[in-house]
């Protein structure tokens, strides 16, 4: 009776609440039939103590108004090991639209994968601490271990239509990555299989693989292109084992035509993740189809991760993001301005790609501001509007980035002393590193080359102006000069 | 059901004096101030400010859930006491309001779950208005993901108030509760105590306290006697 009751409740409160604050706080909850009463379960404390605060009154109100007086008594608390349901005091949510919203791409931590996987017959249990979406499924469950015939188990795994090849910026620094992802576009499955795409945060890896994606579909829009974060994955996998549906779960996974999976760094010590993630490649790999995915390293060097995994993501082709260089940033951003429908000269694009270089999100974001700052003063974006806009940003920058501070990292990257960057040795081993600090600090610093000259053992401003000229012409002719400058770049200004 | 109610976590009470009226806007904190009373959707999902303490971030944060009913407010200093996984019921919130984001910083678990709940917001287009003591890029967060997914914030330094601003607020505040402050007496305040509005306030609670008590007004004597200054 009073199960029935919670389900009529439960309709009620879906029409009467916003969709996310039903989704939010009603769609987790349990209920469970007590002798004159109604037990109800909230997946952990937080949602516990939220409901009780916000939400009781209303439960017991459409509760009353639904039972026409006669209301059983509603308790709160959080589902734990001793409050399992029993399979024969199961609930069964009767009209099933109430929660039939696709089951979520839950973040479960690998320690509720554990009892999940211990304790399939403790839905309850199994779902405390998982995110309320997950445990609303175990509550429509008819007990776990019985058959799931009559439940849906969906998969989200959505491409980003607005990230193509067209409007990814092309530079030095990405050119490879671009070309190879062109290449699985245009013949998936083929020698590039997998494409592991790797390099720091916010350099587009993510767009390239949406953009294969939406190319493959291009193609062939009957094609089934599954894109999703690796933390989704662990979620489903996580809500496959304690739907008992794990058997879907691999035959969802195993037919995809083309597997793109982001960040598999987020894979590093979970384990049990790792053994169904080296049975899902097995399988696509072996049925000829193309496996790509994002990492922030090369595969080797992901601590946590099983061997056989790294050496299987190694089979096909590697290939690194950097950051971009200036002229690839300037790109970027009057691309975004151009989408945003905004204004951007290529003067005020270069002057921000100068300013900011860590990566493209810190970039958008800048640009944000900028475009914030220009509606607010009803001007037009010039570069002195951009300072003004950014004043806060850079003034930060210039704090952080001291020439004490180039001269600091330089010295650790070369392993020197740091008193060699002021000493009057001139042996290269100490030389060249002196040199590369004095470009850098001309580079990231507003000081006169006079200035810079002070900070380097009152040398003449002539053998600043030397420095950055050896360097800038090793950048060109040595590769590993070139490489070094921008580690050093990348590290003082992110 | 009121929007405060919605708003607001267990017993945390949002000041009733914290509105975009009540709030004290110098010129610096204007473009700021103009975005927090326009639709933040227009310019992003993640709007992002910071500013020491006492400047004013958890009043703003404040004057905007009260223009904004949907909105879930959470001073992530409360949050902490649950697990990390709380964070998971959060992902289907249209607007979600996080105070002190650097308290989860350097703790991985809360790292990963606040990178799931980002993900999931812009997935979900949902969007997130924070604040934190520092820009994105300066919160001390292991997780490199997380740190650029915030990045893609629009980012406000909340100014603090000149001195004549923070006089203007100390005696409105006053003249909220009653009480007349002369100019020589906000000035000896000012002039004295901290000068963040924190102890401004709690300065004001404390001569309001004893003068009730005491059934005297606010003068200097009265603050010199009964701050022993």
């Amino acid at each position: 009776m009073s199960i029935s009751l919670w389900q009529k409740c439960a309709v009620c409160l879906k029409r009467e609440l916003p969709a996310q604050q039903f989704n939010t706080w009603i769609k987790p909850l349990q209920a469970k039939s007590l002798n004159n009463g109604l037990q109800i379960y909230a997946p952990n404390k937080f949602v516990q103590e939220w409901v009780n605060e916000h939400f009781l009154a209303k439960i017991t109100e459409v509760m009353t108004e639904l039972a026409k007086g006669a209301a059983p008594q509603i308790t709160l608390s959080v589902a734990s090991r001793e409050t399992a349901l029993p399979a024969e005091q199961d609930q069964k949510i009767e009209d099933q639209s109430v929660f039939d919203e696709e089951p979520q791409d839950a973040h479960l931590s690998e320690d509720l994968l554990e009892r999940a996987l211990s304790d399939t017959r403790d839905p309850v249990s199994a779902s405390q601490g998982s995110s309320p979406s997950m445990s609303i499924q175990d509550g429509q469950r008819q007990g776990i271990g019985n058959s799931t015939s009559s439940r849906k188990l969906s998969f989200r795994g959505e491409l980003n239509k607005n990230y193509t090849f067209n409007n990814f910026i092309q530079g030095k620094s990405n050119q490879i990555a671009r070309a190879a992802a062109a290449q699985v576009a245009s013949n998936p499955g083929g020698a590039y299989n997998p494409l592991f795409i790797y390099g720091g945060v916010g350099l587009g890896k993510t767009h390239l693989m949406h953009a294969i994606g939406n190319h493959l579909i291009q193609k062939n829009p009957s094609a089934k292109v599954v894109y999703l974060h690796s933390q989704t994955f662990v979620g489903s996998m996580v809500s496959a084992l304690q739907l008992n549906a794990i058997n879907e779960f691999k035959r969802y996974y195993h037919t995809a035509d083309a597997l793109l999976i982001d960040d598999i760094q987020f894979f590093a010590n979970k384990e049990r993740s790792q053994e169904e993630f080296f049975h899902t490649f097995n399988a696509i790999f072996e049925g000829g189809r193309q496996i790509i995915m994002t990492c922030d390293k090369y595969h080797s060097e992901i601590n946590g991760l099983e061997e056989r995994l790294k050496s299987r993501f190694g089979w096909g082709l590697s290939v690194a993001v950097e950051p971009p260089d200036l002229e690839t940033r300037a790109a970027i951003l009057m691309n975004k301005a151009i989408h945003e429908q905004i204004v951007l000269a290529e003067e005020a694009a270069m002057f921000m790609a100068h300013k900011l270089r860590s990566n493209v999100r810190e970039l958008e974001g800048a640009l944000k501001k900028v475009i914030a700052h220009s509606r607010f003063l009803d001007e037009e974006i010039t570069v002195p509007l951009i300072k003004d806009a950014l004043k806060d940003l850079l003034a930060i920058q210039s704090k952080l980035i001291s020439v004490d501070n180039i001269q600091r990292t330089v010295a650790e990257y070369y392993k020197i002393k740091m008193a060699d960057m002021i000493s009057k040795r001139r042996n290269r081993s100490v030389a060249r590193p002196r040199q590369m600090a004095m470009c850098l600090s001309k580079e990231l610093t507003n000081h006169s080359l006079p200035e810079i000259g002070s900070y380097y053992g009152g040398r003449d401003h002539t053998t600043v102006l030397h420095a950055c000229r050896t360097i800038n012409d090793l950048r060109k002719s040595d590769m590993d000069m070139e490489e070094d400058y921008q580690n050093l770049m990348r590290s003082l200004s992110s | 059901m009121t929007p405060a109610s919605i708003q607001l976590p267990f017993n945390f009470a949002f000041g009733s004096e914290a509105d975009f009226h009540s709030f004290c806007c110098e010129a610096a904190n204007a473009p700021l101030f103009h975005q927090l009373q326009q639709d933040t959707r227009a310019q992003g999902q993640f709007l992002w400010l910071w500013g020491a303490g006492g400047c004013g971030k958890t009043h703003l944060l404040q004057a905007f859930c009260q223009a904004h009913p949907e909105a879930i407010y959470l001073p992530l200093e409360k949050l902490l006491a649950y697990e990390p996984q709380s964070l998971a019921s959060l992902q289907h919130s249209s607007l979600l309001v996080l105070d002190d984001m650097e308290l989860v910083a350097g703790q991985p678990e809360w790292e990963e779950q606040l990178f799931n709940l980002c993900q999931q917001l812009l997935v979900n287009g949902g969007r997130l208005v924070c604040t934190a003591l520092s820009p994105p890029a300066l919160v001390q967060f292991r997780l490199a993901d997380l740190q650029s997914r915030l990045q893609l914030a629009l980012v406000y330094e909340v100014h603090e108030l000149s001195d004549a601003g923070k006089a203007s607020v100390l005696t409105e505040r006053a003249r909220q509760r009653g009480i007349e402050l002369r100019e020589e007496v906000v000035n000896f305040i000012l002039a004295r105590n901290q000068r963040n509005l924190h102890d401004l306030m709690a300065v004001l609670d404390q001569l309001d306290r004893q003068a009730l008590a005491e059934q005297r007004k606010i003068t200097i004597p009265f603050i010199k006697a009964c701050l022993h200054w």
